[in-house]
């Protein structure tokens, strides 16, 4: 269980990025991270695995505060960077030297999906593309088969079958105990895969919404003309027709596409929030 | 704490085998140098009959240069964004990552050092036999000159070590240059003292010549007041140096953000 209460972070000499920031996700889950550029979704992400320390306020991994930095919990975190630097070390030489920093670490399946996304296992890592370093750091990372795992824009620099790949991997990878973190601006890159959905803007958690509960509220038609008389929470113009986002009065169910939602939500914040919280009261 | 997050003998034997795999290029160019510069400056030597303690000079230096050198860039990965995710999440403890880098640039430097050089001087000698038929006095690693050397070497390289924490870049001229301005103003600092105390005996900013403060002569507790600042400093950098800094470097390296 990931949770973070009262979250206070500030880069010197700019003002605070998190105030009293809270969140807190399941095991056995893939979240989806969204949020504009500058919103904090990288630093979140770091705040998560150690590697930057907050200000105040208090993160748990599985009971444990990621910045003692405890080779106890760093074992059950594994963070895929955006931007990163590989040793000149072939795929094998790079596995002995760190996979005994992790117990239950699958040298098998690392090379399964090493096979699935087609890398050379006798490269230098430092030799190989961008894409194909970014597959190589996911493989490593699910063959670690630690509780959390971090990727910072993992779909950055994958090409179209990688992307897929990806997703299978890491939809076949999810077990009850492990939550995978996916921050990221290539929304159409997840298709089904995440669930929930977390959208970060100015320093808070404007949303935070299972995809049943999304497709439950929400609604989404392609029509001629934007209606009238109507709520409409977004709408978008698409050669000749609209897509228009609403509420949905009658719970039926429609795919809600992330980035319509993701539009809708830094549009209509008040109105998702009230939209939303209905619910929750209902519920409870 | 759970002693496994502190300390675990498996793990650590570990991180020393990775740090030194990593870096193991560096060693070899770090050899590969000071064999070169031993075997070049060792013909010159012998060939211009200049130097017959040339071993004297020689290896203090390699000792000190090279190693202030390679321990002002141990950390160096830590300084680098898109590097420091590699080590600072690495699961082992602080203080296992702190001492595989503290043994690696003192003792396992110090051991690789001498090994390269006592090997090397000898095959300086033998072609220097073999070219111009004369050669130096042969380097003696274990004479109670080279341990100091080595002593002194380790002490003064945790100053090293926790600047290498402590500045992003260029660790080793900012430290060179810190040293300097701290003996500068120490060296002020102290001229300001005792312009203070002896106040009656200057004249302007100078003491008279005439005048002189003997330390041996003034005593504290039953001692000579030299030889008491003498025990005191030799005290302090034999046992409280390198320890300070050591614990210095610990809670820095602890505090690194990336």
């Amino acid at each position: 269980m990931i949770e973070i209460k009262n979250l206070n972070f500030a880069y010197r000499k700019k003002s605070h990025l998190f105030d009293d920031l809270n969140l807190s996700v399941a095991p056995g889950s893939i979240c989806g991270l969204l949020g504009k550029n500058g919103a904090g979704k990288t630093t979140l992400l770091k705040i998560l695995t150690g590697l930057l320390f907050p200000k105040s306020g208090s993160v748990s991994i599985f009971g444990q505060n990621p910045a003692d930095r405890l080779p106890e919990t760093l074992k059950e975190i594994y963070m895929v960077p955006e931007e990163f630097y590989l040793p000149a070390l072939t795929v094998r030489e790079y596995a002995r030297l760190y996979a005994p920093f992790y117990p239950r670490f699958n040298n098998e399946r690392l090379m399964a999906h090493l096979t699935d996304f087609e890398l050379p296992e006798n490269n230098k890592l430092s030799s190989l593309s961008y894409g194909q370093k970014k597959k190589f750091l996911i493989a490593f990372g699910l063959a670690t088969d630690s509780h959390l795992l971090l990727l910072d824009e993992p779909t950055n620099g994958l090409d179209i079958p990688s992307k897929s790949q990806f997703r299978k991997i890491l939809a076949s990878s999810l077990t009850d105990d492990r939550t995978f973190i996916i921050s990221t601006h290539q929304v159409r890159d997840m298709g089904n895969l995440i669930d929930p959905i977390i959208i970060l803007d100015n320093g808070k958690i404007i949303f935070h919404e299972s995809v049943e509960s999304v497709n439950r509220k929400l609604t989404v038609r392609i029509l001629p003309e934007i209606p009238e008389n109507e709520t409409i929470l977004y709408s978008e113009k698409m050669l000749d027709r609209f897509v228009i986002v609403s509420p949905n009065p009658d719970g039926e169910e429609t795919k809600m596409d992330i980035e319509l939602l993701f539009n809708t939500v830094i549009l209509n914040r008040d109105k998702m929030d009230s939209l939303f919280t209905k619910e929750v009261n209902h519920e409870a | 704490m759970k002693p496994d997050n502190f300390f675990d003998k498996n793990r650590f034997f570990i991180l020393i085998r990775n740090d030194l795999f990593t870096g193991y290029r560096n060693l070899l160019i770090a050899g590969g140098a000071i064999a070169g510069a031993l075997l070049t400056i060792y013909l010159l030597t012998t060939w211009n009959n200049s130097n017959s303690d040339f071993h004297r000079t020689f290896f203090p230096m390699i000792i000190f240069f090279g190693g202030y050198l390679m321990t002002s860039m141990i950390y160096k990965d830590i300084h680098e964004k898109q590097r420091n995710y590699i080590y600072l999440t690495l699961p082992a403890s602080t203080l296992e990552k702190f001492l595989s880098r503290l043994l690696l640039t003192s003792v396992g430097f110090v051991a690789i050092v001498l090994v390269i050089y006592y090997l090397f001087s000898w095959i300086a000698t033998g072609l220097s036999l073999l070219i111009f038929d004369r050669s130096l006095p042969a380097f003696q690693p274990f004479t109670r000159e080279t341990m100091t050397a080595l002593g002194v070497y380790i002490v003064t390289q945790s100053i090293f070590l926790f600047t290498a924490v402590y500045f992003r870049s260029h660790a080793f001229f900012k430290t060179i240059l810190s040293l300097f301005s701290f003996s500068v103003v120490i060296g002020i600092f102290s001229m300001l003292i005792a312009r203070l105390i002896f106040w009656k005996y200057f004249d302007g900013l100078f003491i008279p010549d005439q005048f002189n403060i003997d330390l041996e002569h003034m005593s504290c507790f039953g001692e000579s007041f030299g030889e008491l600042i003498s025990a005191a400093a030799k005290f302090f950098f034999r046992f409280i140096m390198a320890p300070y800094f050591w614990v210095l470097t610990y809670f820095r390296l602890k505090e690194t953000e990336a």
